[in-house]
């Protein structure tokens, strides 16, 4: 994702990628009370954002744009396996105090029944 | 120009007894960039008119005020220069002075010519909309009698570092 671009006299605005997947598998049982829970294995740079949506079945529940930080949060809650993928969206910001950069970020998602992941 | 990756995560349970699920993670890398960006826009229709003078005294400096500028950039020390895309009659001049953005410096009031010329410097990592433009027209007596004509001024914004 690349923010490059900005409204004069406003922040650079954000991107959005809408290219990612996810999907659960495994057996039905198992799924009641599971979440979903992201968070950034590094922090990022000082005025860069980066949120995450999870699009979901009807069976399940997401938490709408989430905001990732070095702490799980939860992403999808009231989990049910899906033959079917679903989109993961990110969202990109910057304010003008984010110097130009290149970087990378890896984004752990963990499936567990309680809060300790 | 933007890069793209496409992940598919698979979050796949074993079938372990209900007490005893454990935690299973999944990672996605991504690549962010911010480019570097500077962007400036104006906005108003100015219009000047020398039509007076005190005996024996040059024909009397107008004015324009109510134009305004806007301002974007991820960089430190960008700069904006002003330039008319032609020369000014012979004894016509104009001239144009930026109010500062928060941390910059403006220039003062600068005559403006084809070659461009600083107007605003030392803009830091900032956005900031409606900052004032005052142009001022002067004319010596000399220059006479000049028809109505437009010029376009060329506000560009230079990225620092």
């Amino acid at each position: 994702m690349v923010v490059s671009s900005a409204i004069a006299g406003a922040q650079p605005t954000p991107v959005t990628n809408t290219s990612s997947t996810y999907l659960l598998t495994g057996t039905a049982a198992y799924f009641t009370g599971l979440k979903v829970r992201a968070k950034l294995l590094t922090s990022l740079p000082s005025g860069v954002t980066v949120t995450v949506s999870a699009a979901v079945g009807t069976l399940n529940s997401s938490s709408g744009s989430v905001t990732l930080t070095t702490s799980y949060q939860d992403i999808l809650t009231s989990q049910w396996p899906s033959a079917s993928a679903y989109t993961l969206t990110y969202t990109l910001s910057a304010t003008t105090q984010a110097s130009p950069m290149l970087q990378n970020v890896s984004v752990q998602y963990c499936v567990n029944s309680s809060n300790n992941c | 120009m933007s890069r793209t990756k496409k992940f598919l995560v698979s979050f796949a349970l074993l079938p372990l007894a209900a007490s005893a699920l454990l935690a299973q993670t999944a990672s996605h890398v991504l690549t962010f960039q911010v480019s570097a960006i500077n962007q400036v826009s104006v906005s108003g229709t100015p219009s000047l008119t020398i039509n007076a003078a005190v005996a024996g005294s040059a024909p009397t400096t107008v004015t324009a005020t109510g134009s305004t500028y806007s301002v974007t950039t991820n960089q430190s020390s960008a700069k904006i220069t002003a330039a008319i895309d032609a020369a000014m009659p012979t004894g016509v001049t104009l001239s144009t002075t930026l109010t500062a953005p928060a941390g910059g410096t403006s220039a003062g009031r600068q005559s403006l010519s084809a070659t461009a010329t600083d107007v605003v410097t030392g803009i830091t990592k900032l956005n900031q909309a409606g900052l004032a433009i005052t142009y001022q027209l002067d004319a010596t007596a000399a220059a006479g009698v000049v028809s109505s004509a437009t010029r376009t001024v060329t506000y560009t914004i230079t990225g620092g570092t």
